[in-house]
């Protein structure tokens, strides 16, 4: 049977509950006998297998940890996450292939560096897919998206989400037909009233859908400077500039604006504190991201690695961190559970609606963006 | 009268004098007593500053950083409006900043070193309960504070003053002058108090004596003597004002941004640590350079000397 997201969420709290009796009963009985018994998840749960991981917590929220435990017999234990560019750093760094096990970050942000120039200058292990057959159920739409190079994969999309226009419908109506596009964040009608991210990188890109521009990646110097020339012009209308979860959220919920450049998670919280926050589909693109688990080059762990990677592809991961933080799996059977309704909110249904979908993708010339972005504020 | 100045302070001048004459006589040369201070220098001072110097030099590409040898980093910060503004905008910020604490911070200071007992504990204490949470609490306190519905908007509106919230009281550079005064405030208070503290009262009370009225007193004898705290502070809140970047992206809203974005975003959205490096070497010598001129007029040494001008 089909839950609906309202139903799942609201049952959260309860569950928690249930999750607290049954860590202490498995405390008297025995953890890995009683979640063999009490969850047909795992054959197996070995306490002793565990890997180093770092990925934003978002993805392993509470409820969602011990399927992913269970279903891979092994222990996550999470390094601090900072953000994609630490992730980067940390990979990057010397001995930085062989302080992890396995790390989950932005796909197109990462494979470029990760992979390095030529073949063998990966600093990624060869994933052996046989141990990762989840990933045969991966939506068509990431299946492109998976890295291979000569013929080996190193990196697998587990979670997906979208940046678009998170608002506050009770303040600007749904069928405004500004909310329909990102020039809810720019044009004078919600003066004083919007957030813009303080990041480069999604701003520009925005800015750029909205302008028209077919493929905001490919942008060239003169087409970069039309689109700072344009931001510049629309400053005025910004409140402030987020940097931080936190920030965001309590930017909308204190009423201090309306409607913000957002992620999927803000919507979620907003939601939960009662706030008649909605996010839109924006007709010029809307931005869409994957995060892949990949793991680095000398992991002592790679087997560990794989099998959790397998399981965080698994329909019972995918459906429980869907319903806790509204971020979708990359797996077509977690779609395939949701109602049409709890599909069109969550975003599975993008494809069939026609919505255009613009890829995250990093430009060549990120360094001019940052540069043009900092002209923008200074300005 | 002469104004009297750290050098002069009879009391130091007696105390040399002691150890001429048979106080305790250091044996040999116990050179080897610098060496935690010397390696605590070289590891966590020197070191850090070597490498970024050295990694300002390499270029930087999405597949990391190389060990080349390239003036283009620097060059790319000197011919670049961008950075010039930036430079400037912060140098501006960091010195009225610095102005603003010490015209807080010295009555605050001044009041401190003439309190006592329990009055001076209760004071101090409220002095640093504040700066008992993190850096980020206390920028972000104002959030709640200015914002479109927070206190004061509130009080105000509440009280009939105004009819629909005011805007300006948050994210401009207003709100950046208050966050940075209020975050470091501390740390100009502090040696301020300590140099106040040490001022010896027969001194006071001999320029009252001799027939000085109190501002004459205050310009000749208490500030002359109290200045490498000054100094001492105003170093302080300087340097940590040039390098600021959670206040300015908290509260300057959407023109918030120092020369400490710059270099920040280098680092945390550009993964460009090479010219990261050469915009923070240049801020390091600016700085150094800075110091040295004004060493030529304000003391800056007292500082380094604790007040000795050996």
């Amino acid at each position: 049977m089909k839950k609906s997201i309202s139903d799942v969420t609201n049952s959260t709290s309860n569950r928690s509950s249930d999750r607290r009796t049954f860590l202490k009963t498995a405390g008297v009985a025995g953890l890995g006998g009683l979640a063999a018994s009490t969850l047909p998840l795992s054959p197996v749960f070995a306490q002793a297998k565990k890997v180093v991981a770092i990925m934003p917590g978002v993805f392993i929220p509470d409820p969602a940890r011990p399927i992913v435990e269970q279903l891979s017999g092994v222990t996550v234990e999470n390094a601090p996450y900072v953000s994609p560019t630490d992730t980067l750093a940390k990979l990057m760094a010397p001995g930085g292939t062989k302080n992890y096990d396995m790390m989950v970050s932005l796909t197109q942000f990462v494979k470029g560096p990760a992979l390095g120039e030529k073949d063998g200058d990966e600093r990624l292990h060869a994933l052996d897919m046989s141990k990762i057959p989840n990933a045969q159920n991966l939506m068509p739409l990431f299946k492109k998206d998976i890295v291979t190079r000569a013929g080996k994969t190193y990196m697998v999309p587990v979670v997906w989400g979208y940046d678009s226009v998170i608002y506050n419908a009770d303040k600007i109506p749904t069928d405004d037909p500004l909310t329909q596009s990102w020039g809810v964040l720019f044009d004078d009608k919600y003066k004083g009233k919007v957030a813009w991210r303080d990041d480069a990188h999604g701003m520009i890109m925005a800015a750029a859908l909205h302008r028209g521009h077919p493929d905001p990646v490919a942008m060239d110097a003169s087409d970069l400077k039309d689109i700072t020339a344009y931001l510049i012009d629309r400053k005025k209308n910004v409140r402030t500039m987020w940097t931080k979860f936190g920030e965001a959220v309590n930017l909308v919920s204190s009423g201090e604006v309306w409607a913000m450049y957002g992620w999927i998670a803000m919507r979620a919280v907003l939601q939960k504190q009662g706030l008649n926050v909605t996010n839109n589909w924006p007709t010029d693109g809307l931005l869409t991201w994957n995060q892949s688990g990949f793991v680095p080059k000398d992991s002592p762990n790679t087997a560990n690695a794989e099998a959790v990677i397998n399981a965080m592809l698994s329909k019972e991961y995918g459906q429980k961190l869907t319903e806790v933080t509204n971020y979708p799996s990359t797996s077509a059977e977690v779609a395939a559970l949701f109602s049409t309704a709890d599909k069109r909110k969550l975003g599975f249904d993008l494809v069939d609606r026609g919505v255009k979908l613009y890829g995250l993708n990093f430009p060549a010339n990120i360094d001019k963006w940052v540069e043009s972005w900092n002209i923008i504020k200074t300005a | 009268m002469t104004a009297v100045t750290p050098d002069r302070v009879p009391a130091i001048a007696s105390r040399r004098k002691t150890m001429k004459d048979g106080g305790v006589k250091p044996i040999g040369k116990p050179v080897w007593l610098l060496s935690p201070g010397v390696l605590w220098l070289l590891i966590f001072g020197l070191a850090p500053l070597a490498f970024m110097l050295m990694m300002s030099f390499w270029t930087s590409t999405i597949f990391g950083t190389k060990p080349d040898f390239s003036l283009d980093n620097y060059a790319r910060v000197l011919v670049t409006e961008l950075y010039r503004d930036q430079l400037f905008k912060t140098l501006r910020i960091a010195f009225m900043t610095t102005a603003m604490t010490v015209v807080i911070s010295y009555p605050v200071a001044y009041l401190l070193s003439r309190l006592q007992g329990m009055q001076k504990a209760l004071f101090v204490l409220m002095m640093f309960l504040p700066f008992w949470t993190s850096y980020v609490i206390r920028a972000f306190v104002w959030l709640p504070i200015l914002g479109r519905n927070g206190a004061i908007n509130n009080a105000l509106q509440a009280l009939g003053i105004t009819d629909a919230p005011i805007d300006w009281l948050l994210f401009n550079e207003g709100a950046v002058f208050l966050g940075l005064v209020y975050v470091y405030t501390l740390f100009m208070t502090l040696p301020i108090y300590l140099s106040l503290e040490k001022i010896d009262p027969a001194l006071v009370e001999a320029a009252t004596d001799l027939g000085a009225r109190p501002a004459a007193v205050f310009r000749r004898v208490i500030l002359p003597l109290s200045w490498p705290g000054v100094l001492s502070g105003c170093i302080m809140v300087f340097l940590l004002s040039i390098s600021a970047f959670v206040t300015p992206q908290l509260l300057g809203g959407p023109s918030g941004i120092m020369y400490g974005n710059v270099i920040a975003s280098q680092f945390l959205a550009n993964n460009n640590w090479a010219f990261g490096s050469a915009l923070s070497i240049t801020l390091v010598g600016i700085v150094l350079l800075l110091l040295l001129i004004s060493s030529r007029w304000i003391g800056v040494q007292h500082v380094f000397t604790g007040g000795r001008n050996s």
